[in-house]
């Protein structure tokens, strides 16, 4: 039965269900517990599941993740979480040489299913150490998966498939999607890792996007549809592995791409999008050069304005297709 | 180090030149302020001074080449300066920087391809087309240096390409069957299909004219015309002329008396002397500054002229005598090609009736004339003659109505019929 039910909700929902229905699913990271977690998106689950299943850890996130990491490779189905993205420089080697190596190394002896759950993104003030967007190092690590759900439909059935999933997901949230709304059904369902979807269709320009900025475009879209403009725009929904396929059919169609993106442009994921058209058979697809909408190459500014200012906005989407359909696009001067 | 010489941007939109002629050779010794080279840019052909004294070195682009602003024709160097080429830039981007290192016997390769971009860039040599444009072209075997670009520069977009292709489809009813096939020997990648006995000849268009086919098609896409037509009785007129012809040196034309008629007329007239701006504004000009179309060899061009509510006609005659002279030789500097409110376009000299003009964007209203004609009136019982031009009136319909357009009419003719209304 559809109801609307906000991001945050449906995360909670989706480990309360998979907890439920799989004693060996467990919550860990700081202030999960008691506190409900720095977001509140476990509120109320210790009351049911108890300190055993939901638990509260020290400062500590090198330790817990690579717990974590052991407890899957043991049978578990642990759920770490990493109050702010920022801090998973803390649990690096356990993710990266450890997490992401493991079942190559052992020939598929072992395996880490293991959900690491955090939120990302700027737009809160929390200046440079609180609002980073660092999932494009995730994308660059074979052995890892990333997924960056943006509506609460997609988050709580892309939280469900990495439960189930035999290898470590990386789960970006964003602090400024928990309160948003959306259509969640009651029943249990998975939405698969990997798979790309329009969000809008449109003829003249492909928009990609993921996370938080997909909400960005889609109001960048409705401008820019009353200006006579149609965008299509493709929401990843995971970064790795990437649905370059379904952004090349929308490519194919509209002969142009922009990629919004929060994280900072150099080297980001929008990079790899970009690269994965121009250096295929869709390079022959392209009507005009490809461009990006992302964060500045600083750290994100405490100053509230200056935050503003080094983020991607609606504004900075519709600028960036309008010039790239301007007849003059390419001007040498 | 060597002076850089580039591309000057004349006007507004001004995005490329075509290179007329080279004034001086590779080596030769030139003063600041000696023309270099003569340009053609939209509608103006103009002498590029040099920026410095010295030698001209490296010398690039060739005659008949369209070059964009900002790129580099030629560098002044000192006479015993050891001059290395490399510096070539485009507008906006830092040399590089081998080519502040000596000039040694081994030019680095880093040097040598930075310049052969510059050279490419500047002198548009080979073409450019979007992938998907090459893609589609190869797929319709058409040549894709044949496709007439619409970007900057002649860039080429996927729309070209599928424009072009239709283009060189035959019509349907012709007999393709049996008609020969003529290969063209200049385009020799392009097979046509033609009626027996004839053929096609493919020449670029003029710099003006192509300006010209952009603009019209936009505007006749874009703005909402509508054409009010009445006939102007001009026996007054041409009355006047006759009185002026023995008193004033030059003689005013009847375009010119109806240049003045117009232009104070018109001040009365706001709305149409405005222009529309996107987001249901629009914009009304303090002055009046007219647009004359004016027939030249390479294409229609509308020279402006400024203030033209305000002139008085002795002020005013020799005024547009000189416009339009200029613009039939290409002399016209950019300003006074641009900035226009309202156009008017006579054609009555070529023995047209009326016809219905196109608007000249961003401007509300075209006013096109044709040739006076001889009527006869009922008056008092009885067939009068009266001499009549034919106006039609087209206005952009979204800032000026029919009845805006019809008294801004009714108000020029009571000013042709009496004259000292307008002092």
């Amino acid at each position: 039965m559809p109801r609307e039910i906000t991001y945050r909700e449906a995360v909670r929902e989706a480990m309360i269900g998979a907890m439920r229905e799989n004693e060996e699913v467990f919550l860990m990271g700081e202030d999960v517990g008691v506190y409900g977690g720095a977001f509140g998106v476990s509120r109320g689950m210790v009351e049911e599941f108890g300190e055993d299943r939901v638990v509260d850890t020290p400062i500590s996130e090198a330790g817990y993740v690579g717990l974590c990491t052991g407890a899957a490779l043991m049978g578990m189905r642990p759920i770490a979480e990493i109050q702010f993205s920022d801090f998973i420089t803390h649990c690096m080697d356990q993710l990266v040489n450890q997490a992401a190596k493991i079942r190559y190394m052992f020939g598929g002896e072992g395996t880490v299913p293991m959900v690491v759950r955090t939120p990302g993104g700027a737009g809160t003030g929390a200046a440079a150490q609180h609002s980073q967007s660092l999932e494009a190092w995730f994308v660059h690590v074979p052995g890892l998966k990333v997924v960056m759900p943006s509506t609460p439909y997609d988050a709580k059935g892309l939280l469900l498939s990495a439960i189930d999933d035999p290898n470590t997901v990386l789960f970006y949230e964003h602090k400024l999607l928990y309160n948003r709304k959306g259509d969640v059904p009651e029943e249990s369902y998975r939405v698969p890792i990997g798979e790309a979807r329009v969000s809008r269709e449109g003829g003249d320009v492909t928009v990609v996007t993921a996370g938080l900025m997909h909400h960005y475009v889609l109001e960048a879209a409705q401008a820019l549809a009353d200006g006579g403009i149609e965008a299509e725009v493709v929401d990843l929904r995971t970064l790795s592995p990437m649905d370059d396929a379904a952004v090349r059919r929308s490519v194919e169609k509209t002969g142009k791409l922009v990629v919004v993106e929060e994280d900072v442009k150099t080297a980001g994921w929008g990079a790899e999008v970009v690269s994965r058209i121009v250096e295929g058979e869709s390079f022959y697809a392209l009507d005009r050069a490809p461009a990006r909408v992302a964060g500045a190459d600083v750290p994100i500014p405490y100053n509230r304005d200056l935050e503003a200012h080094v983020r991607p906005t609606p504004e900075k989407v519709i600028d960036a297709v309008r010039s790239l359909l301007d007849a003059r696009a390419g001007v040498y001067a | 180090m060597a002076t850089e010489l580039k591309v000057p941007k004349l006007g507004m939109d001004m995005e490329e030149a075509n290179i007329l002629r080279w004034l001086v050779d590779e080596g030769a010794a030139v003063e600041k302020g000696d023309p270099v080279i003569e340009i053609d840019t939209d509608k103006v052909s103009y002498e590029i001074e040099a920026n410095a004294d010295g030698v001209i070195r490296g010398l690039r682009g060739e005659e008949g080449e369209t070059v964009p602003v900002g790129a580099t024709l030629a560098f002044i160097a000192a006479p015993d300066e050891e001059f290395s080429e490399p510096e070539a830039t485009v507008d906006g981007a830092l040399p590089t920087t081998e080519s502040t290192l000596p000039n040694e016997e081994s030019v680095p390769s880093a040097t040598r391809e930075s310049s052969q971009l510059a050279e490419h860039l500047d002198g548009r040599r080979g073409v450019r087309a979007s992938p998907a444009a090459r893609r589609a072209a190869a797929m319709r075997g058409l040549a894709i240096g044949d496709v007439a670009g619409s970007g900057p520069g002649g860039r080429i977009y996927l729309s070209d390409v599928l424009e072009a292709d239709v283009r060189q489809r035959p019509p349907e009813q012709a007999p393709a069957a049996a008609a020969p096939v003529v290969e063209e020997s200049e385009v020799p990648t392009e097979p046509t299909v033609l009626p027996p006995g004839e053929a096609v000849e493919r020449e670029p268009l003029s710099r003006v004219r192509r300006v010209g086919a952009e603009r019209t098609a936009r505007s006749f896409a874009e703005v909402p015309h509508f054409y009010l037509t009445r006939d102007l009785e001009v026996d007054r007129l041409l009355e006047l002329r006759e009185r002026l012809k023995a008193k004033m040196e030059p003689a005013p034309s009847l375009t010119e008396l109806l240049v003045l008629a117009i232009s104070r007329t018109l001040k009365d007239h706001p709305r149409l002397n405005a222009r529309y701006v996107d987001g249901g504004q629009m914009e009304v000009n303090a002055r009046v500054n007219l647009g004359i179309a004016a027939a030249t060899d390479e294409g229609l061009v509308v020279p402006v002229l400024q203030g033209a509510d305000t002139l008085p006609l002795r002020a005013l005659v020799p005024a547009v005598k000189d416009l339009v002279r200029r613009a039939r030789e290409g002399k016209l500097g950019a300003d006074e090609l641009s900035g226009g409110t309202f156009t008017i376009s006579n054609l009555g000299m070529m023995g047209v009736d009326s016809f219905d003009a196109i608007i000249n964007t961003p401007q509300a209203g075209i006013l096109a004339l044709g040739r006076v004609r001889t009527v006869p009136e009922w008056q008092g019982g009885e067939w009068v003659p009266r001499r009549v031009i034919s106006a039609t009136l087209s206005v952009d319909h979204r800032v000026a109505d029919g009845a805006d357009g019809a008294r801004f009419l009714q108000d020029l003719q009571v000013a042709l019929l009496d004259w000292e209304l307008l002092l």
